[in-house]
């Protein structure tokens, strides 16, 4: 079906920072399998976690 | 002298010093200078920047200074490369096209290898690396050229991409899937090898931007870069890779290290070229092993998503591509200017309106060039291209939204674009005709209602400084 109006799914993934809890977001490549390992890295406290450990996860 | 970054500042400070602007106060690189270039940028006011005494994140006053906005006023870049700005799209192909084969330098001819550090003694951070979004993970060098060479046949690629430095040797890297640079790496990937890369920053506008011109694969950037110098540039071996990888002698800093296989790091998010900030990303990182630089090193940062980031270093290049390509299908093709709130998703196309057609023609034959080419507007010879007001007059009163629209869907565009679908990245491109119709015969006027105008000889006559004061005039308010 033909998309006509704007829809809520964001185009990325929306990640919130298990230490900090600051929100930002990741693209969906992270999801690939060969990328599925890699950790995240906070852009504001600067922890590397895995994503599992996002304490809320928006846009999957 | 060749032409180098500081021939080029010193020629503006002597020539024209109302182009520079000379910070003395302390600024830290750390989204101070920035800020300052971003507010500067909101005014429409684009001086070449220095930064005299840039503040490094651990306090300390960096020895470099940084140079910044080098390549923002569209006016000054196109006189950079002795251009005319209304022209590039005519000119500037050709001065790419006209190839200077580089020379090569000893290292002692070499400004850039006046300092070498080698394994431990390289420390990225004492360069004066600016952060420039409240989002960015750190320091980002945006003026990078990635040198790397196609291990089949071993023939060099430059390209500017965005460089996060993680640590004093270590830096995550964003080469696009589509890239150059991308190709290269899965083929030493491929041969089951880390890629060696040298990055060169600091150099003449007009080097720059040569370095960045669009080119087939595999082919030299070097040559191009000296076509837009009109001079040959000069180069030398790197230190670690030889004349496998040669860089330019007169740069301000080169980085070389390896890129190793089939590691990828979380990088980004980074604010990009559309002025959004893109998703942190997997990515490719670069393990420095050696820096050389000059005595007195000049680091060129860039204003990213400003127009210092968008002028010359894609829109000279795209204004240049489409004139080309179009006016090979359509010669009534007179102008292209890529605009910088388009921030390359929009070209404004000028067309000579002598037959049915012409415009969605152009539309179709324009949106291939370029996958970050999102809309075209294509508009009459009666219009002035470069003011915006008139490319909307056009839209407003010389076209019907369902008549002259062309849409195209399904069509893959650049990911940067936070409106696309992702996974994907496949959206709609498409432009719209703004052109009134052509004469329905040869030798006939174009049968379209007159624009507003004063009588010629009324208009020669009454001049404004016949009436008004010219410093009152320069404060009278404006409007939009």
């Amino acid at each position: 079906m033909e998309n006509i109006e704007k829809v809520g799914n964001p185009k990325d993934v929306w990640v919130t920072c298990p230490s900090c809890k600051e929100l930002y977001y990741i693209d969906r490549s992270f999801y690939e399998p060969q990328f599925n390992h890699l950790k995240l890295h906070c852009p504001f406290c600067h922890l590397d976690f895995p994503k599992e450990e996002s304490p809320r996860i928006w846009g999957l | 002298m060749a032409k180098d970054l500081r021939t080029y500042l010193e020629y503006l400070e002597k020539e024209k010093p109302e182009t520079v602007l000379r910070v003395k106060k302390p600024m830290k690189v750390a989204f101070e200078i920035s800020a300052l270039q971003r507010k500067l940028d909101a005014l429409k006011k684009y001086p070449v920047m220095i930064i005299e005494r840039p503040i490094l994140d651990n306090g300390e006053e960096s020895a470099f200074p940084v140079v910044t906005n080098l390549t923002a006023s569209r006016e000054l870049c196109a006189e950079a490369m002795g251009l005319d700005h209304r022209r590039i799209a005519m000119d500037y192909s050709a001065r790419v096209a006209n190839r200077i084969d580089p020379v090569t330098v000893s290292k002692e001819d070499a400004p850039v290898k006046q300092v070498i550090e080698h394994g431990a003694e390289v420390n990225l951070l004492k360069f004066p690396i600016l952060t420039h979004n409240y989002m960015d993970p750190g320091p980002y060098i945006g003026t990078g050229f990635v040198c790397n060479y196609d291990p089949e046949s071993r023939i060099d690629n430059c390209s500017l991409q965005r460089i996060w430095v993680k640590s004093p040797r270590r830096t995550g890297y964003w080469p696009a899937v589509t890239s150059h640079s991308m190709l290269n790496i899965r083929k030493w990937w491929g041969k089951g090898e880390d890629m060696p890369v040298a990055i060169w920053i600091g150099h003449h506008p007009a080097g720059i931007s040569g370095a960045q011109s669009r080119l087939a694969y595999p082919d030299s950037h070097y040559p191009a870069m000296g076509g837009a110098m009109d001079e040959p540039v000069k180069l030398v071996a790197s230190e670690t890779f030889g004349e496998d990888i040669m860089v330019p002698a007169d740069a301000e800093i080169v980085i070389e290290g390896r890129v190793p296989k089939n590691v990828f790091e979380a990088e980004g998010p980074f604010g990009e070229y559309p002025g959004y900030i893109g998703p942190q990303r997997p990515s490719p990182v670069i393990e420095v092993e050696c820096v050389s630089y000059r005595q007195d090193a000049i680091y060129h940062g860039i204003g990213v998503g400003l127009a210092d980031h968008l002028v010359m270093l894609g829109n000279f290049p795209l204004e240049a591509r489409i004139y080309g390509i179009v006016k090979s299908v359509i010669p009534e093709l007179m102008n292209v200017f890529v605009p910088i709130s388009g921030r390359r998703n929009h070209a404004y196309l000028q067309v000579k309106k002598t037959r049915p057609g012409i415009g969605k023609d152009a539309i179709m034959a324009a949106l291939p060039c370029d996958s970050r080419l999102k809309h075209i507007f294509v508009v009459d010879e009666d219009m002035d291209l470069f003011n915006e007001n008139d490319i909307m007059w056009s839209v407003a009163y010389r076209s019907q939204w369902d008549r002259d629209i062309v849409t195209v869907k399904g069509s893959a565009v650049f990911p940067l674009d936070p409106s696309v679908p992702s996974p994907g990245n496949i959206g709609t491109r498409g432009g719209i005709d703004a052109t009134a119709p052509p004469p329905i015969d040869l030798g006939l006027p174009r049968f379209y209602q007159m624009i507003n105008k004063t009588p010629d000889d009324v208009a020669e006559a009454i001049k404004i400084e016949d009436f008004v004061d010219e410093d009152l005039l320069k404060n009278y308010p404006t409007s939009s």
